[in-house]
């Protein structure tokens, strides 16, 4: 448990290793980078069953109970954090001595097993998903520096501490999403995705700044123990809760920062499953269950925490509805599931918040990994980095080319859509009971819709892409490429040298991906299915027994009424899907066609992306226009070269005193001194001081 | 003895004509010993007050020595740059070398 650093320090390793040794375009020693990234990920899996174990055997489970060794209880918070260390001198500040600390407890060791088993999966796929990319070493560099972030983050003690390696989880999604950045469409939302966050990091970054100056310390339990004894003014708790909530609203792409996750889809997918399921937005929801004692000490920031998230659920659910592209179909139910966990946090269902996560990261991550799959059998038909491969209406018919891909990407769906006995459904079954035992009923009400929404979305994708006719024997033959390269072009245009890319081709369609991306399949596909066992109410729930927040919420027992709402919600969305896309008795087009405001909205993003455009544009690039304006205008011709005019001018008549005769300058100096005496025999008592 | 106030005029004076010869004058050689004048009379006004606050101590004196020999190394030089003058000029006078101005 002690060792618990070590993986951070791995993950960092590998990237240094691959900066140093690894940078090559293509060929063989670019290939070293995904070696030292995926052997550093599997260390940390060892890292994490090691302190897995040593914390089964000391690491106190129930809340502020027994502890062995130097273990702190963190307030209410829960299980007890075992410090790693606390006295690592980071800088001083005036009186101020920064200390690093770390420590670990049963949140950040789940965050740590999730990040590292999803993390080397989805390394070992990337593997074969950029096989023959020229900057192969880069993409594993970044991955191996983006997992450092992420562990650093979940175990930092102190909030500045884990702001840095927030910051640091910004900039590697930056890094990852604009891979591509040869294409301009990449480069822009890599920059969207950046600056987005930084809005909220920006209220993220005043929020700790008001509790230090509230506090004097950084140290999370320090600063919870001030609130908790009420030497905080309540007011600054809930404006801080408030601000430092902004940081987890742009990170886990909540409304109104969540225009930048759908675009994050830019990247390479096996990053889109990183940063949608155990990373990037993960570390808002951490932050959130991180800083919760500050939350729940303001009903005020929990209610904003609880509209905040229930708005984001259902409003990305309802966008999702229209989507064409696989990855943007399941971007906006990222969204929409973020906000599951946001409002389970909250309306107080702590356990339940973090048991989505937890879950959610397993069936999220298949899903992105199979809708890889799925883009990189199509663009066998496409062509590589064709946007036509995207589209769940240019594939159709691959259930039975993509076996493996089909079942696991439907366990996923299950899943995702709450059908029991699939992890998603435990716990969403968990925030749907959180939400009716506080008295919630609107956030429960929408939810149940939400998951209504979210069954029906999931199954549309997979009635369109894997059943139905080969459509995209039509779509290849009758359209072009978003490239402007003829289909048959392609394996001209780009040469392809690794394995993963060879063998299939346009002539004999999609076909199931190397072992290489479809054995973490399989493997994610088991996480999928049994994580939501982990906390059955009443049967078997070490999770809850673990991870809580007050007292251990101790349910006698499953919630028939809510998990059979709960299941029938599901059941609805897929069946509505099955009669509108599988055996078409309803029109989709006709029901679009009815409403069509409507339609367009839930096309267009609700124009948010528009509405911000045009703030820009006309608001932030009008004052803009302003300020430049008065700087030119005002600061600069009248304040700054006004005077210098005068200066150049009185230069312009004065440089005449300088004739070039020694007796001239002599002659002045003369008068000068004969000036001093003078003012000094005037004033006898006045002392003259001249140096 | 000769009162300090005697000798201080007489210092007086002979500052007042280096002063007048270096501004009136207009050869360079002449306006040189005109400044040799003027560091005399700071000399003479050394020795004047050493004598008069410390009489049993020299160290007016041997200021007035180090002024001296300074001067003398400082007439070297500048009867140097006069000389250089003369030869890329053909004159002394001080008001012919006024490439330093406006």
């Amino acid at each position: 448990m002690d060792y618990a650093w070590l993986a951070p320090v791995l993950c960092a390793g590998a990237f240094l290793l691959n900066v140093l040794f690894s940078r090559q375009r293509g060929g063989r020693r670019s290939l070293f980078g995904g070696f030292f990234a995926v052997g550093a990920i599997l260390g940390c899996c060892l890292v994490f069953l090691s302190v897995f174990s040593d914390a089964l055997a000391n690491l106190a489970p129930f809340g502020g109970g027994e502890s062995h060794g130097a273990t702190t209880p963190a307030s209410k918070n829960g299980s007890a954090a075992h410090l790693l260390f606390d006295k690592v001198p980071w800088f001083t500040v005036g009186d101020y001595k920064l200390w690093l600390t770390m420590s670990v407890d049963w949140l950040s060791i789940m965050m740590l097993g999730v990040v590292s088993f999803l993390a080397s999966l989805i390394q070992i796929y990337g593997l074969g998903y950029m096989m023959g990319d020229n900057r192969f070493w880069w993409f594993f560099s970044v991955m191996s520096l983006f997992c450092a972030a992420m562990f650093t983050l979940v175990l930092a003690y102190d909030f500045l501490f884990l702001y840095m390696a927030w910051e640091l989880v910004g900039l590697c999604s930056f890094l990852l999403i604009g891979f591509w950045h040869e294409e301009r469409d990449n480069a822009e939302a890599a920059k969207k995705a950046f600056i987005t966050t930084r809005i909220g990091d920006v209220g993220f970054f005043i929020g700790l700044a008001v509790l230090f100056l509230n506090t004097g310390t950084f140290r999370m339990d320090e600063i919870f123990a001030e609130i908790e004894r009420g030497r905080v003014d309540p007011t600054i708790v809930t404006v801080a809760g408030i601000l430092v909530f902004m940081g987890a609203v742009g990170k886990s792409g909540q409304v109104p920062l969540h225009v930048w996750l759908p675009d994050a889809m830019a990247g390479p997918t096996p990053v889109s499953a990183l940063v949608h399921s155990a990373t990037m937005v993960a570390a808002g929801v951490f932050l959130v269950a991180r800083a919760y004692p500050l939350f729940a000490a303001s009903d005020v920031t929990m209610a904003v925490i609880a509209t905040v998230g229930t708005i984001t659920a259902i409003f990305a659910a309802t966008i999702a509805l229209t989507q064409r592209e696989i990855k943007k179909i399941l971007a906006y139910s990222t969204v929409s599931q973020l906000g599951y966990m946001i409002a389970a946090l909250g309306v107080g269902a702590y356990t339940a918040g973090i048991f989505h996560l937890f879950t959610h990261a397993f069936f999220k991550a298949l899903l992105f990994l199979c809708a890889g799959s799925m883009i990189h059998a199509m663009e066998g038909v496409y062509g590589h980095h064709d946007k036509r491969a995207n589209d769940i209406f240019n594939m159709g018919g691959l259930r039975k080319r993509m076996p493996i891909t089909f079942w696991t990407f439907l366990i996923a769906a299950l899943s995702l859509a709450g059908i029991p006995p699939l992890a998603g459904f435990w716990s969403k079954d968990e925030i749907l009971v959180g939400a009716a035992e506080t008295g919630n009923w609107l956030v429960l009400g929408v939810l149940l819709v939400t998951a209504f929404l979210t069954a029906f979305y999931m199954f549309r994708a997979i009635y369109v892409a894997f059943f139905g006719a080969d459509r995209w024997r039509i779509v290849a033959a009758t359209t072009t490429s978003s490239h402007e390269i003829q289909p048959a072009d392609v394996h001209e245009a780009f040469p392809k040298t690794g394995d993963a890319h060879a063998g299939h081709g346009a002539h004999d369609g999609p076909r199931e991906s190397p072992w290489l991306m479809a054995l973490p399949l399989v493997l994610i596909a088991i996480p999928a299915i049994a994580a939501g066992w982990l906390n059955i109410p009443g049967v078997y729930a070490p999770f809850g027994e673990a991870i809580h927040f007050g007292d251990a919420h101790h349910a006698t027992g499953i919630n028939w009424p809510l998990a059979i709402a709960g299941t029938l919600a599901g059941l609805l969305g897929i069946g509505l899907a099955t009669i509108t896309y599988w055996r078409p008795l309803i029109d989709p087009s006709a029901i679009a066609s009815q409403a069509p405001p409507a339609y367009n909205a839930l096309l267009n993003k609700y124009y948010v992306d528009e509405a911000y455009q045009w703030i820009i544009d006309r608001i932030v690039l009008g004052l803009a226009g302003l300020a430049a304006t008065f700087d030119r205008k005002v600061i600069n011709d009248n304040v700054i070269d006004r005077p210098s005019s005068w200066t150049v001018a009185a230069g312009d008549k004065l440089r005449y005193l300088e004739t070039g005769r020694v007796y001239h300058y002599a002659f002045a100096f003369i008068v000068g001194i004969g000036m001093i005496g003078v003012v000094m025999a005037a004033f006898p008592n006045v002392q003259f001081s001249f140096w | 003895m000769v009162p300090t106030e005697h000798v201080l005029v007489f210092s007086a004076i002979l500052f007042c004509i280096g002063m007048y010869g270096v501004m009136a004058r207009r050869n360079g050689v002449l306006v040189l010993m005109a400044i040799e004048l003027m560091l005399n009379a700071v000399a003479v006004n050394l020795v004047a007050f050493s004598n008069r606050i410390d009489p049993q101590g020299g160290s007016g004196i041997i200021f007035a020595i180090f002024v001296i020999t300074i001067a003398a190394a400082e007439l070297g030089l500048g009867l140097a740059i006069v000389l250089r003058v003369y030869r890329m000029r053909g004159s002394v006078n001080v008001d012919e070398a006024d490439l330093m101005r406006w």
